[in-house]
């Protein structure tokens, strides 16, 4: 078994300090390698759940480790630290409305290697084409469409080459095209990426729906106020009788 | 890297209490102010730290924002501060100068001159069409890209959003409130004796500005220099906080940006009180 890269030991999370949690009492590790989908009903926690994983918020009980430690706090270790997750926000990706798609995948490269961000522009470009972003490049964010959008937002996390990659609803906002190039991303990355030198990247994605995952994922969990559960790969969740896992399944086909 | 936990640190403080029983009306608006005071002095404090132990990262992105900064709230507001000192200069300098002149005190010229305009009005009015063109509109942006989550996403992206936001706006500002007082008085005093000249002021040139450069004390120059250095600190430290400092909806921008403009004009005066004593000691 590869290293754990994160460990959630009776980790509970949720929106606020004062309400019930939306996910409480998760023991949870993902390793290198892994390709987990986290699934859930609508506002059942998953986006919560992935920033908690990404570092991004606190949780509210229970410890969590990356890489065997806590997150480091104050120094410049956090900063590499930071370099080693990526996340991709739900929505449109939270790209910055005042760059353009390229500025955007490449200004965290020109920030953490000192660059100009014209030569930044240069180092991203196969990134860019990877993404098949190119005719989008010089648009700003707000003309983009969703799907456009969340790929942006996808290879601005992938500039930094992180260790592991949080990806928060991917096909969210996007149309069959977009989704089918998104889904061949993903299962590239999984597998092996050129712009990550062929190396498996280890990813956690969130998903309303699982059947579009059921060939990408290795490990499934669902997300849910009543308990989290986690299969171990595809066949456990399909021949699961979890109630959840039934619904969710049923809602796929209804759509 | 203090910046990057520290924000967290200040946006966390919204969220502590004493502990004590409910207070009163006059007790909670007390404490109110406290709490936002304290939060507001941890913020610069927070952001200034971050500016000097940062001061060598990645500079080839943050100092092309610092030069953005500096030419949007400097040469960009030129016209209009170069407007406001004519009208000054007219309104006020050439004025004073004529009406000292005929009652015979054309001695006073130079000390109320350098009193009103160089000293007091020239950092002030400088600060104050800073704030209004550049501090409002940067409390907007900032407050969107808090809302839009963007600040998290710089966070996630091991982007210090205190060095990447925060500094190149108070350098910034700082920078440009020193050229455009610089600028405002150089216009006024010209535009002044223009006004006065053209009033029938029998006094050349070089001894107007010789009355004027008489009435100045050395020590004018390094107070002017700290004083719009403050405001235009302050200034930017305030539009920062209001912006990004703490959770924003879109719809609290407007409230945001009001309360900046009132915060930035308060302080200001009362940063200008402080200057006096020094003013009247040295």
């Amino acid at each position: 078994v590869s290293a754990p890269i994160v460990e959630f030991f009776a980790v509970s999370v949720g929106n606020s300090r004062h309400g019930a949690p939306l996910v409480p009492d998760i023991d949870w590790s993902v390793h290198e390698g892994d390709c987990w989908v986290v699934t859930g009903s609508q506002e059942s926690g998953k986006s919560t759940l992935l920033q908690t994983a990404a570092g991004l918020r606190a949780p509210l009980s229970g410890q969590i480790l990356w890489w065997g430690d806590p997150a480091p706090a104050g120094d410049a270790r956090a900063v590499a630290w930071r370099r080693r997750i990526g996340m991709v926000f739900d929505g449109e990706g939270r790209l910055f409305r005042s760059m353009s798609v390229a500025e955007n995948i490449a200004l965290p490269l020109a920030y953490h290697e000192n660059i100009p961000l014209a030569a930044a522009l240069e180092k991203v470009k196969p990134l860019i084409a990877a993404c098949h972003l190119e005719s989008e490049a010089g648009r700003m964010p707000g003309r983009l469409n969703r799907g456009a959008a969340r790929m942006a937002a996808i290879a601005r996390a992938m500039a930094l080459k992180p260790e592991i990659l949080f990806i928060d609803d991917p096909f969210a906002g996007a149309d069959p095209v977009q989704s089918r190039i998104c889904r061949r991303l993903i299962g590239d990355l999984a597998k092996g990426h050129p712009w990550f030198g062929g190396r498996p990247l280890t990813l956690v994605l969130s998903a309303a729906s699982i059947r579009p995952w059921i060939e990408i994922g290795r490990q499934f969990a669902v997300a849910r106020a009543a308990g989290w559960r986690t299969f171990a790969d595809p066949d456990e969740l399909m021949t699961s009788e979890d109630t959840t896992v039934h619904k969710l399944f049923s809602m796929d086909s209804d759509d | 890297l203090p910046g990057l936990a520290a924000f967290h640190s200040v946006v966390a403080m919204d969220t502590t209490t004493l502990g004590l029983p409910a207070p009163g009306f006059v007790a909670s608006k007390v404490y109110g102010l406290w709490s936002s005071l304290r939060r507001a002095v941890a913020f610069g404090l927070i952001a200034l730290g971050a500016m000097v132990v940062q001061r060598r990262k990645a500079r080839a992105v943050v100092g092309p924002l610092v030069v953005e900064e500096v030419f949007r709230a400097g040469p960009r507001l030129a016209p209009i501060v170069g407007f406001l000192g004519a009208a000054l200069g007219v309104l006020f300098v050439g004025q004073t100068a004529a009406l000292l002149d005929s009652v015979g005190a054309s001695n006073l010229t130079g000390p109320l001159l350098v009193t009103v305009v160089i000293r007091e009005l020239g950092p002030l009015v400088s600060g104050l069409v800073v704030l209004a063109r550049v501090g409002a509109s940067s409390v907007i942006e900032l407050g969107a890209a808090r809302a839009m989550g963007e600040v998290e996403a710089l966070e996630a992206l091991g982007i210090d959003p205190i060095h990447y936001l925060v500094t190149p706006k108070v350098i910034g500002f700082t920078l440009a409130v020193g050229c455009l007082t610089t600028y405002f008085i150089v216009i006024a005093i010209l535009s002044g004796y223009a006004f006065a000249f053209t009033r029938g002021l029998p006094v050349t040139f070089e001894a107007f500005v010789g009355e004027i450069a008489r009435a100045l004390d050395w020590i004018d120059f390094p107070l002017l220099m700290i004083k719009t250095a403050v405001f235009g600190a302050f200034t930017g430290l305030v539009v920062c906080y209001h912006g990004i400092a703490r959770p924003i909806r879109l719809e609290a921008i407007g409230g945001a940006t009001a309360g900046t403009v009132a915060t930035c004009v308060v302080g200001c005066l009362l940063i200008d009180g402080c200057f006096i004593p020094l003013y009247l000691l040295l």
